[in-house]
């Protein structure tokens, strides 16, 4: 029986590149959060990616190990992780999050590289299922949270995911999704400067837009055939496109070189089907959003879809190509 | 396909017994019989009772099909311990209702009728009993029924604790309390942990036995 092939990161410069890029754009959203939010989503993030680091090296020192930072993915679970919480989650369950997606996702594994679920989804999705009062609910934009501790006066507030998951209307308009002035997740309502990171990372060739576009094209045509809300169609496809995960999922944890399929046409199939199952989790799952638990459910498949992919364009290339 | 090996056609009761309760866990080295586990093991009462019934219904059921054998055509098997099962468990259920507790009941009546169809007596009747010796049969019977019980109640247990503080109804003094605790996904999580305890303990023995078997981490960097 031939070993399967599961994806793996290329060890050296790359992965140090690939971390430095995706923590510049946290960084970028750390600063917009601190603009939207006061600070406390920026102390949340520094604690988030502190436990991850903090969890990783014990995990190292308990395996011994050489220790692992120098790659930066702990980092960069922890910069994720925190991107994908309330800006009021408590901080007990951004570290919980944080632990659990170093501890069980990722080291018994192997550590990085070497992965098959992404940490950072396993993370969030942890937390969510465990704490899901503390971690979906929200704060209004304009309000100042400039404490850790106290969140005791926040008035949550429903995003836009959880109006279109009970079948409301949303009364956002588009500048307000654009600029991140939504009640939602610390980096993922702020689209634009999501759009600009994209940008950078196509530019850097960190990420490829391969997986990314048939996942939101997916999600844009099955938002069009089977819409949430009420109203204009066109106004509904893009706060189903702007609410939620769904776009930070599609850039940061689609993209991840360990746990997505590496050939070009596995992740065009890979963004297909995890767009259909983003948004069956959208319509028919328990919570406002489903991002995590969709990209999750399609790790384990990346090696079976990167080999099937594989195999089909060397017996297209072998068949009809070489005949030329 | 679970193979019996040359050890397990002979009259080794101690060590098919341990093989199935432990070391081949049928939950967690097999994965078989997981859902009622996750569905019906909140709570340590509904375990116990899921481990007794998985019993008196494998026990039985394991023992005659290891007579018959292969005296009957392979297509009768599945119909012969199926029907048999289902009997037992109706026999299970009457009990439970009427003499042991009717909430417990009412809380397991969709759950005892399914185990007569669960993969554990699929797997272990149908594979491992037909064709072994009767004795045989009896030990992977207990030895199964006993990994299950194991593993259901250990989940069970938790999953009480951790949503209601109580074990076996008792109250116990702790501040953590988790509601969620009775969704699929904890089982699921806890389930994961106890796979992987298993399997390091079974890897630390394979080290202890082979040495060459332990790889540095600088030999797999090298192979990457």
């Amino acid at each position: 029986m031939e070993p399967i092939i599961t994806p793996s990161l290329r060890v050296g410069r790359s992965v140090i590149s690939y971390s430095f890029d995706v923590l510049l754009i946290i960084a970028c959203l750390t600063v917009y959060s601190y603009v939207i939010y006061g600070l406390r989503p920026v102390l949340l993030t520094l604690i988030t990616i502190g436990t991850a680091m903090l969890c990783e090296a014990i995990a190292c020192l308990l395996s011994r190990r050489r220790l692992t930072f120098g790659d930066g993915t702990a980092l960069v679970t922890g910069g994720l992780i925190a991107m994908m919480m309330s800006p009021i989650t408590p901080v007990w369950a951004a570290m919980a999050a944080a632990a659990f997606a170093i501890w069980v996702a990722k080291m018994p594994f192997g550590g990085s590289g070497r992965n098959i679920f992404n940490p950072a989804a396993a993370g969030v999705a942890f937390a969510t299922f465990c704490f899901p009062r503390s971690v979906l609910t929200y704060p209004n934009p304009d309000q100042g949270l400039r404490l850790l501790w106290d969140t005791t006066a926040v008035i949550p507030q429903e995003s836009v995911a959880s109006v279109l998951k009970s079948g409301g209307a949303s009364f956002e308009t588009p500048m307000n999704m654009l600029f991140g002035n939504t009640p939602g997740a610390i980096g993922a309502t702020t689209i634009l400067v999501l759009l600009a990171g994209l940008i950078y990372l196509a530019c850097r060739r960190t990420v490829s837009l391969h997986a990314f576009i048939p996942y939101v094209l997916t999600c844009a045509v099955i938002a069009l055939v089977f819409p949430r809300t009420g109203g204009n169609l066109l106004n509904g496809v893009f706060l189903e496109l702007t609410s939620g995960l769904l776009l930070f999922g599609g850039i940061f944890m689609l993209n991840d070189p360990t746990t997505t399929p590496h050939h070009a046409s596995g992740r065009v199939i890979f963004g297909i089907l995890t767009g259909i199952a983003v948004m069956l989790m959208r319509h028919f799952g328990r919570f406002e959003d489903g991002v995590c638990f969709a990209i999750l459910l399609m790790n384990p498949l990346s090696s079976v879809i990167d080999r099937a992919a594989w195999q089909v364009s060397h017996f297209v290339e072998k068949r009809w190509l070489h005949r030329v | 396909m679970y193979k019996p090996t040359a050890s397990h056609t002979g009259w080794k009761f101690g060590q098919i017994f341990l093989d199935s309760a432990i070391r081949d866990n049928i939950v967690l080295a097999q994965a078989i019989g997981i859902c009622p586990i996750i569905l019906a093991g909140t709570d340590l009462k509904s375990g116990v009772v899921l481990t007794v019934c998985t019993l008196l219904v494998l026990l039985p059921v394991s023992f005659l099909m290891s007579l018959i054998g292969n005296r009957l055509p392979n297509w009768l098997h599945p119909v012969i311990y199926t029907l048999s099962a289902s009997i037992l468990l109706t026999g299970a259920a009457f009990v439970l209702d009427n003499f042991i507790s009717t909430t417990l009941y009412a809380q397991l009546h969709l759950f005892i009728p399914l185990m007569a169809v669960n993969t554990i007596f699929t797997y272990r009747v149908g594979g491992f009993s037909i064709g072994n010796r009767p004795a045989a049969a009896i030990a992977d019977a207990l030895g199964s029924s006993f990994g299950f019980g194991l593993v259901i109640c250990l989940v069970g247990l938790l999953r009480e604790l951790l949503r209601a503080n109580t074990i076996w109804g008792v109250p116990v003094p702790i501040e953590l309390t988790l509601t969620e605790a009775a969704e699929p996904f904890l089982a699921f999580i806890l389930l994961g942990f106890m796979a992987a305890a298993l399997q390091v303990h079974a890897h630390r023995k394979k080290d202890d036995a082979d040495p060459a078997f332990i790889v540095s981490d600088e030999e797999v960097d090298a192979r990457d």
